[in-house]
């Protein structure tokens, strides 16, 4: 083992995704819910099992990650500029490469360093996390590529979970960003994860988020439960 | 004389570390701990039915 271990309870609070008529607790929603979850394998699941290897993400988590964020659609980018089946952003692309070395300690893996310098080589190259305008739109337009999307969620998912340690944490801070305030004010203690989501100053879609990976027959759940991986 | 000691030295401590690990992965087993690849997860069962509302806004 390279990176962190992480250790996580599933389910991690006794709370069930209720958003108006969506209910995750009633089964035609847990069924679609798994049938995603068998989508997104076989869609992704190559791509997924190659970079689960190389950030050491189990592809239960990865998977999680693309139901939860994109519900497993390559999607164009939002007016947040999320782009993709992990719906990532320019600016976190260049920080978590910029920032790899500084936060986790070691070099880009390998195959990641490969890869970014066949697809886009000056991304291994970049000493600011300020992007000129023409490398912007190239990554832009990379972050429609399939696996260009799923390889650089991977790397900006271990750089936080570096970063923050906790899992419960980390999805907060995928979501909400890193420099998230009340993210921050926690500093390095651990925090449970009911006592996050009924924080009303963490941005609400940040704490669904939780609820949809962590609670009762959410993804991770599922996951495991059906023996989705 | 010395070399049979030897191997029983050995033998006992390979003998106790196979133990203690297959204790400890027992130990892990049954208070539910899930080994991935990667991460360890614990499996946890709730006594009461879970919260099926939506978060405070």
């Amino acid at each position: 083992m390279k990176y962190t271990l992480l250790q996580f309870n599933i389910p991690d609070l006794n709370r069930t995704f209720v958003s108006g008529a969506e209910n995750y607790g009633l089964s035609h929603i847990i069924n679609g819910n798994i049938n995603m979850l068998k989508e997104i394998e076989k869609d992704y699941g190559t791509i997924v099992k190659k970079w689960s290897e190389v950030f050491e993400l189990d592809i239960e988590i990865i998977n999680s990650f693309i139901a939860t964020e994109s519900g497993g659609k390559n999607r164009p980018a939002n007016k947040f500029g999320a782009t993709g089946p992990m719906q990532m952003t320019v600016n976190a692309v260049a920080e978590s490469v910029v920032k790899w070395k500084a936060v986790v300690k070691s070099n880009l893996p390998t195959e990641a360093i490969n890869f970014l310098n066949k697809k886009a080589s000056f991304l291994t190259k970049l000493t600011s996390e300020i992007l000129t305008a023409t490398n912007k739109t190239k990554v832009k337009v990379l972050l429609t590529d399939e696996e260009f999307n799923i390889m650089i969620g991977c790397l900006y998912l271990r750089w936080l979970i570096e970063r923050f340690k906790f899992f419960n944490k980390v999805m907060v801070a995928y979501n909400a960003g890193p420099y998230n305030s009340t993210l921050l004010s926690y500093g390095k203690q651990n925090v449970s994860s009911e006592a996050l989501v009924i924080n009303k100053s963490i941005p609400i879609e940040s704490r669904n988020y939780i609820v949809k990976m962590l609670g009762v027959n959410g993804f991770m759940d599922l996951m495991l439960k059906n023996k989705l991986a | 004389m010395n070399k049979s000691k030897f191997l029983k030295v050995t033998l006992v401590i390979i003998g106790l570390a196979a133990i203690s690990y297959g204790g400890f992965r027992a130990y892990e087993y049954f208070s539910g701990i899930q080994r991935l690849e990667y991460s360890k997860i614990r499996i946890v069962e709730f006594e009461t039915p879970p919260i099926a509302e939506p978060l405070p806004e």
